[in-house]
């Protein structure tokens, strides 16, 4: 292989990299640990997202929860970034609706909510056991996987 | 030959240099897609839903869906800038998910194929792939598949604006969707519709409210700018809607399942509903009115 080829070839490969670096937490809340296996009734919620974040920096999701629903939210990041501190909050009042401090960071909750509303879910790698040797290492994909099922109404 | 290699290495070098400048100007947005890079200083993602699942908190079995409201294939050719033709790509897209509720199935194709045309002249070549017709012609009468399909277009739509740094385009795009998903409710309900009908359509308030924050983010683009003036109207109604407030009160039960009770009810009369119906319609208009 001549030199102008091996050129070419690092070229296009530092490019595909630099693409991928955007990319590389697209449908991670699809994956391994943000999946539920029981499923209960609940169907996959499509405002579930994704995203590139900060070690050890809170990072704030906003989203509709609508009344009347049952809601299963899983939260999940890469191996060795765990555990992970989420706080829901309700986002006009910020009043503190849960923080899963006091479930020793459980990565999963169920909750049921009776008027629609926005909420904040506030995430935290706190990446107990990460070896952080550069930059690169600070940024890490989380995921937050919700599911719903509507509340079944009562009486007769 | 040397002066041809050195030009094709100062290509790859500049797209390399473009490359990079873009991931980093991406590290600095937020985004309401799939995957998003999170800035250290805003270190918000707004999750905002599609239309099929704003239809789907909508449109109940009882209510009989009229075909009349969606905007025709044929103004398509009207839409020659790239405002009109990003805010009527979103407006297509609801269009999209709102036929396949229907059991009529024959304008699907003509959708989708206006869609892909409208993608291409934004630059978003590939989103609708020849694997995505396929699946739809095989899937034409099972109305799930049809929405699923709706949805994964939508977010792969967004998915791609917000990779390749054009979050402005994607809020000219999810406008359009938006504005399209309320006039379709809107417009298939009246206000004898039961109280938990109506409300449901004004409950999209705080949808809009998630995906108007979002909009902002990018208003120093002249496009999202006229865009956002153009919305404030729909804005101000929904911010002038009064709410009766009980405490939000929290308990665990026995499962650890949360249940959380009480908070903020908007208070549904028929003067409200109206206003925002009218100013839906009107913006509406403008959007898909070109010719």
């Amino acid at each position: 292989m001549n030199c102008n080829k091996k050129i070419s070839i690092l070229l296009i490969a530092l490019l595909i990299g630099s693409v991928s670096y955007a990319q590389r937490c697209n449908n991670f809340h699809r994956r391994g640990d943000c999946k539920i296996y029981r499923v209960d009734g609940f169907e996959p919620y499509g405002q579930a997202r994704s995203a590139l974040i900060e070690v050890k920096k809170p990072t704030t999701f906003k989203a509709v929860f609508y009344g009347q629903r049952d809601y299963k939210i899983v939260l999940c990041t890469q191996y060795g970034y765990y555990p992970i501190h989420y706080v829901i909050s309700n986002a006009d009042t910020k009043e503190i609706l849960y923080d899963n401090q006091e479930d020793d960071y459980v990565e999963s909750v169920g909750f049921t909510i009776d008027k629609t509303q926005n909420l904040i879910i506030e995430i935290t790698l706190m990446a107990e056991k990460a070896k952080v040797k550069d930059a690169f290492d600070l940024r890490v994909c989380a995921g937050v996987n919700i599911y719903w099922r509507k509340v079944p109404r009562m009486g007769f | 030959m040397k002066i041809k290699s050195l030009l094709i290495y100062s290509l790859l070098i500049i797209l390399g240099l473009v490359q990079c400048k873009s991931n980093k100007r991406s590290e600095t947005n937020e985004s309401n897609s799939e995957s998003t890079v999170i800035s250290t200083e805003e270190q918000v993602v707004y999750m905002l839903p599609a239309p099929d699942e704003i239809f789907a908190e909508i449109f109940i079995s009882d209510i009989r869906l009229d075909i009349q409201y969606i905007n025709s294939v044929d103004n398509a050719v009207n839409y020659i800038d790239v405002k009109s033709q990003a805010l009527n790509l979103g407006v297509y897209i609801t269009d999209f998910a709102y036929l396949s509720v229907f059991d009529n199935t024959a304008n699907e194709l003509d959708y989708l194929k206006t869609i892909k045309e409208l993608t291409d002249k934004v630059n978003l070549y590939g989103v609708v792939s020849e694997g995505i017709i396929e699946r739809i012609n095989a899937n034409l009468l099972i109305k799930d598949s049809l929405n699923k399909i709706s949805r994964e277009l939508y977010y792969k739509m967004s998915q791609i604006l917000e990779n390749s740094d054009q979050n402005n385009l994607l809020v000219l795009v999810s406008t359009g969707a938006i504005i399209e998903a309320l006039y379709l409710a809107i417009n298939n309900i009246t206000f004898k519709h039961s109280a938990d009908i109506v409300e449901r359509v004004l409950e999209q308030k705080f949808v809009f409210d998630n995906y108007y924050e979002f909009a902002q983010q990018y208003s120093d683009d002249v496009y999202v700018k006229s865009v956002l003036s153009q919305l404030s109207g729909i804005k101000k109604i929904f911010d002038d809607f009064s709410y009766d407030e009980t405490n939000i009160k929290v308990t665990k039960d026995k499962d650890c399942f949360i249940i959380i009770e009480g908070g903020k009810e908007i208070i549904v009369t028929e003067d409200v509903y109206l206003k925002l119906k009218e100013k839906i319609i009107d913006i509406r208009m403008m959007f898909v009115d070109k010719a």
